[in-house]
């Protein structure tokens, strides 16, 4: 014995028109579960950008920005600073110049890179040692001279960081900035200073 | 002394471009040769536990320099407590004949302290300040150390006053200044003449020496039109013997000489000082050449030497330009025909080495030959992984020199190996000739590790000039951790964020006390540190 319910269902399928647009709202009901909503995937997790090194200020030596009477009483000079980085992967190099004079650039004096560490702070220091006695010294000439270092996290052309070409997941390229971080000291070089 | 350095330079010049070098100091080459728990050093082999000093600086801008501490016997667990800032305090006042007692001095005077660290022989400290002394005197935060404490009055009238001092880490050190009344000077007061009337048309300074050189005087202008110039020295001066006086230009473009005069301070200087018949000005011209024949671009060069008159004369600094060619503003050499030398500083990462070279400047100027460069010189070696026969790869190659060798000028340039250590473990450095110490600085948990190699001319290189060191190992590395913080009463602050913390062995090489740097590290945030020495 069939319900009221039933039989009700069953004239309407009886009619042709019915009968199809019941079987579309079947279709469309399950395509609700097994075909996709959404066409586009999620996309690989984004590139971490670049993030700018510094030179731990504190820590900087010599801790005083001007120093007199080079070559008096003062025969050697050690500078040095500490670097702390975010991005413990990156290869850290320190360039240092006296004098640079951008008309007639000759690159910088001494170029020191970095022992990457497992910690943002570097164990690692960027030295220039200098000597008065000795040659090559680049402070013994009598007058005043401006000792610069440049710290940098990626290749530097001229003083100026070059981005790093990253290609990303769609193709397209992108220009993650380098960054650099600079300290300078100002060195008073007597005349005929006492270290030989 | 002066002509044996000249006679050992022309050697080097004689010797400069054929030169090849050698000799490598290495008493062990790994760990496994020395007796259980040793570790090869590069005097030796040794207890690393040993011989440790610890120097911390804690904020040099903040007025917390060094504190070195010796280390009995080195734990995992190294906790250093730092005492107060040491501190160099003190009178300064000046002697009056009008009053029985000395009264302040209340004038602008710079105090420069210039020494070394108590602990760590070669770890060179210095500090300085400007400032108006009050009735309490000066007070100045130093690190420790042994220093020569300079005082200067901005008064150029009174002579600077040097006295020595050790200061202990926390300790607070008196040191009072007492300035001569000005009527107990010894004056001198004289004239700077070029020749016989003839006065010199530059700025000059004269300052009067001790037979150290130490200064008795402030550095005083000359005047010009005149020539005239006054000096005061200390009272003590006057029972000295002799005094140097020396005449010096205040700029290197100035082409003038620098010439010490020998005068008797109780008759004063009765004479002009004369400098003498030093010429004038020439140009000399030349082009420089890597060892290959190319030019050399950006090579340093400069003109030493005794001039006419007696003075000695240092030129000013060129550089080459791509053709390797220099164009410099000189004196000429002395009439006597003894030559100047002609300095090549070549610039980092070229195969050219420094070169001495000496040359005639006639009064007419010099059209140099071209000069070739001596070729620096390659040191070749092999370095292992700790214990094993494992190349160790990735590691950093500098070479800091230490000494020159005897015949060659002393360079001062440290140089890092263009790359790391291949996958073999090789490394190549160029180098000129001299000593130097090799660090080797890995990037993975492992020490520092130093060897001493001397470079000269001579035995034991290959016809290419190459020198072949045996391979050798780095040691295994131990963690040291620990906190460092204040303990003393004057500071509130008891963390010490940021501060360098540096590990030393200091032993006796050959009689000398000598340091090697171990590791070093910063503390973080919270005052804690780690660092990695070597072990076995």
């Amino acid at each position: 014995m069939k319900s009221a319910f039933l039989r009700l269902a069953s004239d309407l399928l009886s009619i042709p028109s019915i009968k199809w647009l019941g079987i579309g709202a079947t279709l469309w009901a399950s395509g609700g579960c097994l075909i996709p909503q959404e066409e586009n995937y999620l996309s690989e997790l984004p590139q971490p950008r670049n993030r700018p090194p510094r030179i731990v200020e504190s820590q900087v030596q010599p801790s005083e920005r001007i120093i007199r009477s080079y070559g008096a009483d003062l025969c050697s000079l050690e500078f040095s600073v500490i670097v702390e980085d975010p991005d413990i992967g990156d290869l850290i190099s320190a360039h240092w110049y006296v004098d640079y004079d951008p008309t007639h650039s000759k690159g910088a004096d001494l170029e020191y890179s970095l022992t990457p560490s497992s910690k943002p702070l570097r164990e690692d220091r960027a030295y220039f040692r200098e000597d008065f006695g000795a040659l090559g010294s680049k402070l013994s000439t009598p007058g005043d001279h401006l000792v610069e270092v440049i710290i940098s996290d990626s290749r530097l052309v001229g003083r100026e960081p070059q981005p790093r070409i990253i290609t990303l997941p769609d193709g397209t390229d992108f220009a993650d900035p380098g960054y650099t971080a600079t300290y300078a000291w100002f060195v008073k070089t007597v005349p005929g200073g006492d270290c030989q | 002394m002066k002509s044996m350095s000249a006679t050992m330079l022309l050697a080097a010049l004689v010797m400069g471009c054929s030169a090849t070098m050698e000799s490598m100091a290495i008493s062990c080459l790994s760990d496994e040769e020395c007796d259980e728990g040793e570790v090869c050093f590069p005097e030796g082999c040794g207890d690393p536990g040993q011989n440790i000093v610890v120097e911390v600086i804690p904020n040099p801008m903040a007025g917390l320099h060094a504190q070195d501490f010796r280390v009995d016997q080195l734990r995992s667990q190294q906790n250093i407590e730092l005492f107060d800032p040491s501190l160099l305090r003190g009178l300064v006042r000046r002697e009056e004949v009008s009053t029985s007692s000395p009264i302040n001095y209340s004038a602008p005077v710079t105090v420069r302290v210039t020494g070394e660290s108590l602990l760590i022989p070669g770890v060179m400290r210095r500090h300085e300040t400007t400032l108006i002394p009050t009735s309490e005197g000066y007070s100045l935060s130093v690190g420790s150390g042994r220093y020569d404490v300079t005082l200067l009055p901005e008064d150029s009238e009174l002579p600077p006053l040097t006295d020595a001092r050790e200061v202990e880490p926390g300790q607070e050190v008196t040191l009072d200044f007492l300035l001569p009344a000005a009527s107990e000077l010894t004056r001198l007061t004289g004239k700077v003449v070029r020749q016989g009337e003839l006065l010199v048309d530059t700025e000059l300074e004269v300052q009067a020496l001790d037979a150290n050189l130490r200064p008795l005087s402030q550095r005083e202008p000359v005047t010009s039109g005149s020539g005239d110039f006054a000096l005061s020295l200390p009272p003590s001066a006057a029972l000295l013997p002799s005094v140097l006086i020396r005449v010096t230009p205040t700029s290197v473009e100035a082409a003038v000489p620098i010439k010490v005069f020998t005068v008797n301070p109780r008759l004063g200087i009765q004479e002009p000082l004369e400098l003498g018949d030093y010429g004038e000005p020439v140009t000399v011209e030349g082009r420089l050449l890597e060892p290959d024949g190319q030019p050399l671009e950006a090579a340093t060069v400069y003109v030493r030497g005794k001039v006419g008159g007696g003075g000695q004369y240092h030129s000013d600094k060129v550089l080459t330009d791509e053709q390797g060619h220099f164009e410099l503003r000189t004196l000429p050499g002395a009439p006597d025909g003894s030559s100047l030398n002609l300095y090549v500083i070549p610039p980092p990462g070229t195969n050219a080495g420094i070169t001495v070279q000496a040359i005639t400047i006639p009064r007419t100027g010099a059209q140099l030959p071209d000069v070739t460069c001596a070729a620096r010189l390659k040191v070749r070696g092999t370095l292992l992984l700790p214990s094993s026969s494992e190349p160790a790869a990735g590691v950093k190659v500098m070479a800091l020199p230490i000494a020159e060798t005897p015949g060659w000028p002393r360079s001062s340039a440290s140089v890092e190996a263009p790359r790391l250590t291949d996958a073999e473990g090789r490394f190549e450095l160029a180098l000129d000739p001299g000593q130097y110490r090799l660090d080797f600085i890995p990037s993975q948990n492992l020490p520092r590790v130093s060897r001493i190699v001397t470079v000269r001319p001579g035995e034991n290189t290959s016809t290419e000039g190459v020198l072949s060191l045996q391979p050798f190992a780095l040691s295994k590395g131990r963690q040291i951790n620990g906190l460092v913080r204040f303990s003393g009463e004057r500071l509130v602050q008891s963390s010490v964020p940021y501060a360098s913390v540096r590990f030393f062995r200091v032993v006796n090489v050959e009689g000398h006390p000598s340091a090697l740097l171990l590791a070093q590290t910063l503390t973080s945030q919270d005052g804690t540190y780690s660092a990695t020495l070597p072990t076995r």
